[in-house]
């Protein structure tokens, strides 16, 4: 496996090139800075792309032409990222080799058809389709009410990040569809087409690069993905919800302050895993295994904004016993109380899981991505490296700056 | 041992079974970081029957995913822990026909799988631990009352069948779980857990003669003899036990489920040509590039959610047709009528292509090579042979499948918000 930045076409092409996989993505990102006033809009985008282009009018027209293709899945969609808002576009398809036929310049072809020659009249998207993206949208935030899981951990978002535009969803909001026109929607379109940064990563094997030469991108500078708002805390604050749940959901969240430029970035990323992100985790041996008192439990750590996660799904008797024994497993990890097996066998799992993402193109992809974010090297090597030479005094120094801030409790009972 | 060539997809297997019945296959992936892992038991949740020295023996609901949890704990600790060791992964999850154990790995390839093979066949059951368990199973089942998804899937297989065990849910009931004690643990265990009724499946960049001799040796010392292992099968009437139903959840998006009911007795002789034939029948009804996809789009019946999933298995055959629909009584009679019509030829064109497309990405992924490899497998199917397969099947074999869907053989479950 190979990494190459390709500068031959006037734009960055990110190449990872391998021959271990039989087909090739390329993916093409839009990168902008997350605003509130556009959110909704830039979620539209991809659907309203993906719904018609001049030359494959329905969505119906591209599929059937995508299984010509021997079944080339492409994807659309927009998520954030710290400080920014992004728009991926992906072609996956079978490498040339298995079918005998030139691929890559169909395959450029159906990004210039998609992404810039969009089906508009009078200025503006296709009325209809845009009713039809809107209620799919509609109907996409109405049912996430229905994973409980997912539902609390927006809710638990949405009060500790209250002032913060982390509290930004993704998704989307209902009420801003009202205002989306096929034309303020069209002005969004270009405003991405020619303010947003982007970026062409691709993984597979490449025989002929001529067909990259018929994009034309330029490069722009953009805002940090770090996302530096915080608060001050003066005590946690505690929220409950009453439903009619079978199982109660207990979530927690935790400010560190430590973000991917940090020097204890590493430890985190450790101190995090030893927590409740590696399989046999702290929270796991104790909370799950000892006690009996959840299915699930685990801690994400977000180093673009420095804070942790921990969601589980409790028995609703046992909040207060769940919850004391997560804070004894957060002061044991400040306090450096675990044992060097334990350790060892985290940043293993750390290793091991960095060296499994290089087989798979999506998560090579994404990793590239991350990578020109934040200003890192492709190779995996000083990864590892760093990783494997943590210590038990780097993770308490990580640990103790963990602040708890908000709880957030989705149960059936009335309580205390 | 056997190597087996698939030219068409540039990829090989080796198999052997070995002397205790152990079915062994090992799969070259270079350049890949990761190797996976999965031995896997022909023992499901609908095997809750077992054959005790010729005695008819009927099991709690729910013991062969409780099996599945309690094999991780040995008698010095937990297996989790043993794996991250060295550095692996390890899971295991329970299906109607299967239980599998599986790992991956970036280092130490050889231990993980000397683990594997021997965590699995070395079971240690206590009351205290399995009482224990009965906690953590519990919230599991829970969890699952809580996701409408698996709700509906469910009350829908509870609908369809009348005494099938496939209606009652893998993981059991609170109540069922509750009987489960160590000695029917291990009765289970020792019947089904014996290597002439396992797949071994070895995907990853290691070498494969090495392997089979750690493998091979690893067996022969257990001193295992290969025996038969009696499967039973069910009978079960054509008429459904339920034609409609409506259930309540809080704050759920409307759902529809219409449940078709099948035999396996129509496709005894030839179930991949079936099953594939299915596939490619419900695609060309139902698939992204359908007609009917796109109206019922356009009619707002249904959104991304909508799916399809046809069971065409060795013991039981059932379709189950499924989506969120703002108007699932509406969505239910269009889907009835889509049921009636004709396809035609035209959208017959593309699907080889698009089959040996998917069956490629398929290859991209150890984890998806394994698990569907063994699926294929219990039910006497090569994966690999598949694109063959569909390459001879006829567009008229694939709309004979029609007569599968008669009316009367179909059932509906909506989910709806409970009234505050």
């Amino acid at each position: 496996m190979k990494y190459i930045l390709n500068k031959d076409y006037g734009y960055d092409i990110h190449m990872i090139e391998t021959d271990k996989f039989k087909t090739n993505t390329i993916s093409i990102k839009f990168t902008s800075e997350l605003k509130r006033e556009n959110i909704t809009k830039r979620a539209l985008l991809p659907s309203i792309l993906y719904s018609g282009c001049k030359k494959y009018k329905t969505k119906r027209e591209l599929v059937m032409y995508l299984e010509e293709l021997y079944d080339a899945s492409i994807s659309l969609s927009m998520s954030k990222v710290g400080n920014l808002s992004i728009i991926s576009i992906s072609i996956n398809y079978i490498n040339e080799e298995y079918i005998g036929e030139e691929m890559l310049p169909k395959v450029i072809d159906l990004f210039k058809e998609v992404v810039f020659k969009p089906l508009i009249i009078d200025e503006g998207f296709d009325k209809e389709k845009l009713l039809e993206e809107k209620r799919l949208l509609n109907e996409n935030i109405d049912s996430l009410n229905d994973d409980k899981t997912g539902y609390a951990l927006d809710k638990m978002k949405e009060y500790m990040y209250e002032n913060e535009k982390m509290k930004i969803k993704a998704i989307g909001y209902k009420k801003d569809l009202d205002s989306i026109t096929p034309e303020n929607l069209y002005e969004e379109y270009k405003y991405m087409i020619e303010n947003d940064k982007v970026d062409v990563i691709v993984a597979g094997k490449f025989n002929n690069l001529a067909p990259f030469e018929d994009f034309s991108f330029s490069n722009k500078e953009i805002v940090s993905c770090l996302d530096l708002e915080t608060k001050d805390i003066h005590k946690t604050e505690e929220y409950k919800e009453i439903q009619d749940v079978n199982q109660a959901k207990l979530n927690i969240g935790y400010r560190t302050e430590i973000r991917f430029n940090d020097e204890l970035y590493y430890a985190m990323v450790v101190g995090n895993s030893l927590l409740g992100s590696a399989p046999n985790s702290m929270l796991f041996q104790t909370v799950r295994e000892e006690h009996s008192l959840c299915y699930y439990i685990r801690s994400v750590y977000n180093p673009y904004k420095g804070v942790i996660h921990l969601y589980s799904g409790i028995n609703a008797d046992t909040y207060e016993n769940a919850y004391k024994i997560i804070s004894e497993q957060i002061e044991k990890l400040k306090k450096g109380d675990f044992s060097d097996q334990l350790l060892h066998n985290v940043k293993k799992s750390l290793v091991n899981d960095i060296l499994e993402m290089m087989d798979r193109q999506a998560t090579l992809i994404s990793k590239a991505y991350q990578d020109i974010l934040i200003g890192r090297e492709f190779g995996i090597e000083t990864m590892i490296e760093t990783i494997e030479n943590i210590t038990r005094e780097d993770i308490m120094s990580a640990a103790s700056r963990i602040k708890e801030d908000t709880i957030f409790l989705l149960t059936n009972k009335e309580g205390e | 041992m056997k190597k087996i060539v698939y030219d068409n997809l540039n990829e090989e297997l080796y198999y052997k079974q070995l002397e205790n019945g152990l079915d062994v296959y090992l799969m070259p992936k270079r350049g890949f970081n990761k190797t996976y892992a999965t031995f896997t038991t022909k023992f499901g949740s609908i095997d809750n029957k077992l054959n005790l020295n010729g005695e008819e023996v009927t099991l709690p609901n729910g013991i062969a995913h409780f099996l599945e949890h309690k094999l991780f704990e040995s008698e010095t600790g937990d297996i989790t822990e043993e794996f991250s060791k060295f550095g692996a992964n390890s899971n295991a999850f329970t299906t109607y026909d299967r239980t599998s154990y599986l790992i991956s790995c970036t280092s130490n390839i050889e231990d993980n799988i000397t683990l594997l093979i021997d965590f699995v066949q070395n079971p240690y059951f206590t009351d205290e631990s399995v009482e224990k368990e009965k906690g953590i199973i519990k919230e599991e089942i829970q969890m699952y009352n809580d996701i409408p998804d698996a709700r509906i899937m469910f009350e829908t297989m509870k609908s369809i069948y009348k005494s099938h065990p496939v209606r009652n849910d893998i993981a059991g009931s609170i109540e069922s779980i509750d009987k489960i004690t160590p000695e029917v643990l291990y009765e289970c265990y020792e019947t089904y857990y014996h290597p002439s009724n396992m797949l071994l499946f070895i995907v990853g960049d290691y070498d494969i003669p090495k392997m089979m001799e750690l493998i091979e040796s690893n067996q022969r010392e257990k001193g295992y003899e290969k025996k038969e292992i009696t499967h039973y099968n069910f009978d079960e009437e054509l008429e459904l036990n339920e034609k409609e139903k409506v259930i309540e959840m809080q704050d759920v998006f409307p759902k529809l489920m219409l449940g078709v009911k099948g035999s396996p007795d129509i496709y005894k002789d030839d179930l991949s040509k079936y099953k594939m034939s299915m596939m490619i029948y419900l695609d060309i009804l139902f698939g992204r590039s359908s007609e009917n996809y796109e109206r019922l789009f356009k009619d707002k019946l249904i959104n991304y959610t909508f799916s399809v999933l046809p069971y065409v298995e060795e013991k039981f055959s059932s379709v189950l047709i499924a989506g969120d629909s703002n108007d699932p009584e509406k969505l239910k009679d269009e889907l009835l009528k889509c049921l009636e019509m004709d396809v035609s030829k035209e959208s017959f064109k593309n699907v080889k292509k698009k089959f040996y497309g998917s069956m490629l990405k398929l290859l991209n992924s150890p984890e998806g090579i394994a698990n569907e490899f063994t699926a294929y497998k219990f039910n006497g199917i090569d994966l690999f042979d598949i694109v063959n397969v569909v390459e001879n099947i006829t567009f008229e074999d694939v709309i004979k499948l029609k007569s599968y869907f008669k009316k009367e053989n179909i059932c509906s479950v909506i989910l709806k918000t409970k009234a505050k």
